[in-house]
Parts: C-alpha cells; sequence; structure tokens
C-alpha cells in the first residue's frame, strides 16, 4: 500500500523506506532482541517537520539517529528486562530494538537535525530548507 | 579446570539459562490485544504489572485496584496543532480501559506505581490474608 503510494508520491518530503536491504547487510548485534516497528506520526507545521516515534523503554543513550545519503534511520534499545525473582505470568509486549527508515527529499535541511527523548516518546524536527533569498537586481 | 574458568562458564550457563527462558517468556504472542500493551511477572509476594504508555504523564494515568482485580485507565491526547498538514499517524490516541485479574488478591493501599520511559511499573503486594501460612507443628 505505502509502496504504492511512494510511486506517486515520489516528491513527498519525508516518505518511508522499506529496510529489507539494510536488514540483511546489518543485522542486530545482539540477536536475542527482536526488531520492533515504532509507531510513528509525521505533522508538519511551518516549514518544521515533527516525527514522534513510540519507543517505551529505551534511555536517552540508546537511541541512534543515522544520515546515510538521504536515508535517514531511528533506532532505540529498549532496556526493558526480566525482573529479577519474579515469573513471567503473561505478557503482551517484549523488549528489542525499534527502527524505521525514512528517505528525506532535498528540500530537508540535513545539517539541522534535532532529536528529543520524552516519556518514551522520541520527537525528529526536521526543517525544510527555505529558498535563499538572492535579490536580483534589476538595472 | 582454573577457577575462574570454572566461574567463567558457570556465568555463560547463566546467560545461556535466562536467554531460554526470555525467549520462552516471549515466544508466545497474542496477535490481538487490547491497548495498552501489558506484562505481568509475580512470586509467591508480590505481583508487578508493567503497561507500554509512550507520551503519557501520570496525571493521564489512573490505576484502580480492587481485589484480584487491576484497572489502568487513562486518555492519550491527540496533538492538536493548529494548522499542521498530518502526513502519518499511527500512534494511537483516545481514550482507554483496561482490566485484567491478577493471580492473587492484593494489598490496595500498598500499591506502588512509577512511570519511566514510557512505561507505567505497577508493583502489587499479595495480601497478608491470602499468603500461604506455615503452622507450627508442636511435639508432644
Amino acid at each position: 500500500m505505502w509502496l504504492t503510494r511512494n510511486k506517486e508520491k515520489e516528491n513527498e518530503t519525508v516518505r518511508e523506506t522499506r529496510d529489507e536491504a539494510v536488514e540483511q547487510s546489518e543485522p542486530i548485534r545482539n540477536e536475542e532482541l527482536s526488531r520492533l516497528t515504532p509507531n510513528v506520526d509525521i505533522y508538519e507545521k511551518d516549514d518544521v517537520i515533527y516525527l514522534a516515534v513510540d519507543m517505551p523503554g529505551v534511555d536517552k543513550g540508546a537511541v541512534e539517529l543515522t544520515l546515510e545519503k538521504n536515508v535517514l534511520t531511528i533506532e532505540g534499545r529498549s532496556s526493558y528486562s526480566r525482573p529479577e525473582g519474579y515469573g513471567c505470568s503473561y505478557a503482551e509486549f517484549r523488549p528489542g530494538v525499534y527502527r524505521r527508515s525514512f528517505t528525506l527529499n532535498q528540500e530537508i535541511d540535513r545539517e539541522n537535525i534535532e532529536a528529543n527523548l520524552k516519556d518514551g516518546v522520541l520527537t525528529v524536527v526536521l526543517k525544510r530548507l527555505l529558498p535563499s533569498k538572492t535579490k536580483i537586481e534589476v538595472h | 579446570m582454573t577457577h575462574n574458568q570454572f566461574l567463567y562458564s558457570g556465568i555463560l550457563k547463566e546467560i545461556a539459562r535466562l536467554q531460554n527462558e526470555m525467549s520462552r517468556v516471549f515466544e508466545d504472542f497474542p496477535v490481538e490485544y487490547d491497548y495498552p500493551p501489558i506484562n505481568i511477572w509475580n512470586n509467591a509476594d508480590n505481583v508487578l504489572v508493567h503497561v507500554e504508555v509512550p507520551g503519557l504523564t501520570a496525571e493521564q494515568l489512573d490505576v484502580t485496584v480492587s481485589g484480584e482485580t487491576l484497572t489502568v485507565s487513562g486518555e492519550r491526547k491527540a496533538e492538536q496543532i493548529e494548522n499542521a498538514v498530518w502526513h502519518r499517524r499511527e500512534r494511537k490516541s483516545g481514550r482507554f480501559s483496561k482490566t485484567i485479574r491478577l493471580p492473587f488478591p492484593v494489598e490496595a493501599d500498598k500499591v506502588q506505581a512509577k512511570l519511566e520511559q514510557g512505561i507505567l511499573r505497577l508493583e502489587l503486594p499479595r495480601s497478608e490474608a491470602d499468603k500461604p501460612r506455615k503452622i507450627a507443628v508442636k511435639t508432644a
């Protein structure tokens, strides 16, 4: 669904990158951890694009953002673990590595990407490059 | 085998055992569940309930306990930003309420709750009345 939509929206500022190729070349270092796909909200206001990524259980130090060419990869390692001295009687969530990749188009300022983690939500701030205002003098 | 080597192989065995336990614990997952996702851990004296609530503050959460029943409810407000253009909306929002049955009755007034990194961690001590009691055997 999203892939077909991508084709139609080639010039979208931020679009998801299917990272099968990345997954194969770069396996999770600790194979015991599951790969988790975090839920993401993307919205835009006043030439700033915000990505809100749910990453419960992730510490500030365990988040990594990498920009390779035009692909922004967000990775967060959950520190959630089995409490010592307890057995599990029921489980709906598990520890793992949250990961998602997005392709940024040329309009995004790659030098000014900000990220902030609060209450298990990572907010990534992407700014649109504003067209340079070079005044052309008319003589 | 030197003492160190022995210690090392012991640690490796322990790690392997823990990994096995973890993968067993996290292997069988319910495909569907009500929001928010919950994990329950217990031993003879306590039950721990962990709830994934990223983005929620303590004020937005409500926890009620009665005997063996625990209810976690709250509201995850959708970001209301004026003049914002939405490109993608996957994070759940709205009111939620989830009730679970605990493995044993708990002391409602001794429940501890903390919220860290978007995970609500509840510690509920087993009710004294429910704890197994040791009966002293008198000798004649």
